[in-house]
């Protein structure tokens, strides 16, 4: 999981960044308007949290053009004036849930993983494959009903698999969700982590099959 | 009267109607005067008629003496003409010869040489009566006798034909008068009925809307709304900078608080002691930031509030306030070596002002200076007049604002970096509005070094 957080109340940014990288989520911080559509542009987000009061434009003006770019990462905005006609401006500019300020961060967190589960069309918060069950919320794994330990990486390379099962997933865009604007991950690294999770998705009934030249697959034997 | 606004139309109706009645009387008037002098010369001529039918069978008799031959029709004439009485009277040398004795006579028809007439007014059994005097000399062969001849009439049919002229006439003036009231009163109806369309629509707004008005509007309105218009638009704007403000102040409130709340939260999942304590520093931090704020916004609504009250002006020296204000902070960061002095001459430099408000202005500025400036910067607090203006001054020589920033900076909610936490953005703000307060304004300019800024409050004083 990758997020995007334009916020330019820096303790604000870093106060959120820390939390969800409390959730092994990797988060980008950027300050401002034009940094954030850029990134948007640049870089496969699973979700952006927007303030909508930055110093170069308005919050609103960077989801409209995000979405101007045929983007529909889920958008969650972040405002101080909360008022009914800005929420519903904002919700028909495309943004996927509001949060006022001052939120709760666990609020927060809660709305991010529900706006990221609708993206891909999931309601439940536990994503479910073959006899596997991943818990969005505790993100914790079961397989045949028994919790099973994995290392981090995994886990984010697992989570990101299972959104998409059924559907090819690029080693790129597998890396880039894992890391972080000063990080990097080669795909010999990603190779590594899929061949791992290979070994413990065989038993639940799962593989990861490879596509030649477009990435891998999730699918169920 | 007092408590209804005048109407237009009522106003028109009676402007018309003063004048209107003060020419109908006047007319009226004249018309009673020329119709009485009409009544006279018609029926006079038919008393003549009769006077000088009677004066023509006067006959002297054989004997020499002076007789009447009375022809009734004469006097027939003038009863037929209505209800009036008819009196007559002939006598020679004031001896009566026949008719009524008592008729009066006027003094003009005593004296009478024949062949004149005179006409004249008087009572006679209680009533009003017109009579001619004719006289006249009858001649036999032997002599020639003078008399004279009276026929009266009592006056109503004349007062009747007046009265029925008159009337005639009112009547025919009450017609105008009705008619002229009527076109004024529908004229102004139609005249006004493009405002009362403009009201409607106004009615109708939402008080939301404050576009101008494009409705057609006869000329004379136009310029009625065109000042509303332009009233609507100042209307607009400040409701927009208000919205704004609001908009603004909520931001700034509420994103400190999400800070310390999210903060905090930090710090509860946190394990490690350390990063514990920097979440609840930061939430400390931020706590503080909105502490200023709230001053900051207070303040603001104080000098709001003064404006809009404009008392508790007094006369007071400026270099007592800027002294004062000084020596608060003059202890204040010890370790940063910040070399704060005071200046001022001799002279008292008095200002009629609102001592509090300027007090905080200093402040606000002298706080500027120390926390934008880096440690051993020197600051110096001036009051002094210059030319009609008291002036008070914080100079500094810190790294100062950029020329082109300079006057952004005393908008609400403007920051010199964005990235500046501590700053409410609202410090020159208020400066500025307690300097409009007092008719005066904030000047920003470079220190006469080169290096750093001066901040000036100026004031206009009276010499």
């Amino acid at each position: 999981m990758r997020v995007l957080v334009v916020e330019d109340t820096r303790s604000l940014a870093e106060a959120i960044s820390s939390a969800l990288r409390g959730w092994d989520y990797a988060v980008d911080v950027v300050e401002c308007g034009g940094d954030a559509e850029a990134a948007a542009f640049a870089f496969p987000y699973d979700a952006v949290v927007l303030d909508l009061n930055l110093p170069d434009m308005d919050g609103l003006e960077v989801l409209a053009r995000i979405r101007a770019r045929g983007s529909d990462t889920p958008v969650l905005i972040l405002t101080a004036r909360g008022t009914l006609d800005e929420r519903v401006n904002g919700l028909d500019l495309g943004a996927d849930d509001y949060l006022t300020k001052p939120f709760e961060i666990t609020e927060l967190e809660a709305r991010l993983r529900a706006i990221i589960r609708r993206s891909h069309g999931r309601k439940d918060a536990i994503l479910r494959a073959g006899k596997i069950a991943f818990h969005t919320v505790h993100r914790s794994v079961e397989i045949d009903e028994q919790s099973v330990n994995m290392p981090r990486r995994e886990l984010l390379l697992l989570e990101a698999l299972l959104y998409r099962t059924g559907q090819i997933v690029s080693k790129d865009q597998l890396a880039e969700s894992m890391t972080e604007f000063d990080g990097e991950l080669s795909a010999s690294a990603i190779e590594l982590y899929i061949s791992r999770l290979r070994k413990r998705l065989g038993p639940a009934g799962l593989a990861i099959r490879a596509v030649r030249g477009l990435g891998y697959v999730l699918e169920e034997t | 009267m007092n408590a209804r606004p005048a109407s237009l139309k009522r106003r028109l109706v009676l402007w018309l109607l003063a004048p209107l009645i003060g020419l109908s009387v006047l007319i009226l008037v004249h018309a009673y005067l020329s119709a009485q002098e009409m009544a006279d010369r018609v029926y006079d001529r038919v008393l003549r008629g009769s006077g000088l039918a009677i004066a023509e069978r006067v006959v002297v008799t054989d004997d020499g003496q002076i007789d009447v031959d009375l022809p009734y029709v004469a006097l027939d004439m003038l009863t037929s003409a209505a209800q009036d009485r008819v009196y007559y009277r002939v006598d020679s040398n004031g001896t009566l010869i026949t008719g009524y004795d008592d008729l009066p006579t006027s003094p003009a028809s005593r004296t009478l040489l024949p062949g004149q007439s005179t006409v004249y007014d008087a009572t006679y059994r209680g009533a009003p009566i017109r009579a001619i005097a004719l006289a006249g000399a009858s001649t036999s062969a032997q002599k020639s006798i003078p008399f004279t001849v009276y026929v009266a009439e009592t006056t109503q049919a004349r007062q009747n034909l007046v009265l029925q002229m008159l009337l005639s006439s009112a009547g025919r003036l009450g017609a105008t008068i009705v008619a002229a009231l009527l076109i004024v009163w529908l004229g102004v109806n139609w005249g006004l009925r493009p405002l009362a369309r403009l009201e409607g629509a106004l009615g109708r707004r939402s008080p939301n809307d404050l576009r101008s008005i494009r409705h057609d509007v006869p000329r004379e309105v136009q310029r009625l709304v065109g000042a509303i218009n332009s009233l609507m638009a100042r209307l607009a704007a400040a409701l927009e900078s208000q919205k704004r403000f609001t908009g603004n102040a909520s931001h700034q409130l509420r994103t400190p608080l999400s800070v310390v709340k999210a903060q905090l939260e930090l710090a509860l999942r946190e394990k490690n002691t350390k990063q514990m304590r920097q979440a609840i520093e930061e939430a400390q931090r931020a706590t503080r930031h909105s502490e200023r704020l709230v001053e900051q916004l207070l303040l603001l609504a104080r000098v709001d509030a003064e404006s809009a009250a404009a008392g508790r002006f007094e006369t007071f020296n400026l270099v007592d306030l800027a002294r004062e204000i000084t020596a608060e902070f003059a202890g204040a960061s010890p370790k940063r070596k910040l070399d704060l002095g005071f200046e001022a001459g001799d002279t008292p430099v008095m200002v009629f002002g609102h001592r509090t408000l300027l007090g905080e202005a200093l402040k606000n500025l002298v706080q500027n200076a120390m926390t934008y400036c880096p440690d051993g910067a020197r600051i110096t607090v001036r009051a002094l007049k210059e030319g009609r203006n008291a002036v008070l001054e914080v100079e500094d020589d810190g790294p100062g604002i950029p020329k082109d920033r300079r006057k952004e900076m005393s908008e609400r909610f403007v920051r010199l970096n964005e990235q500046d936490v501590d700053g409410s953005g609202l410090g020159l703000a208020i400066v500025g509005e307690v300097a409009a307060l007092h008719g005066g304004r904030l000047e920003l300019a470079d220190a006469p070094g080169g290096e750093g800024l001066s901040a000036r409050i100026l004031i206009p004083v009276e010499d």
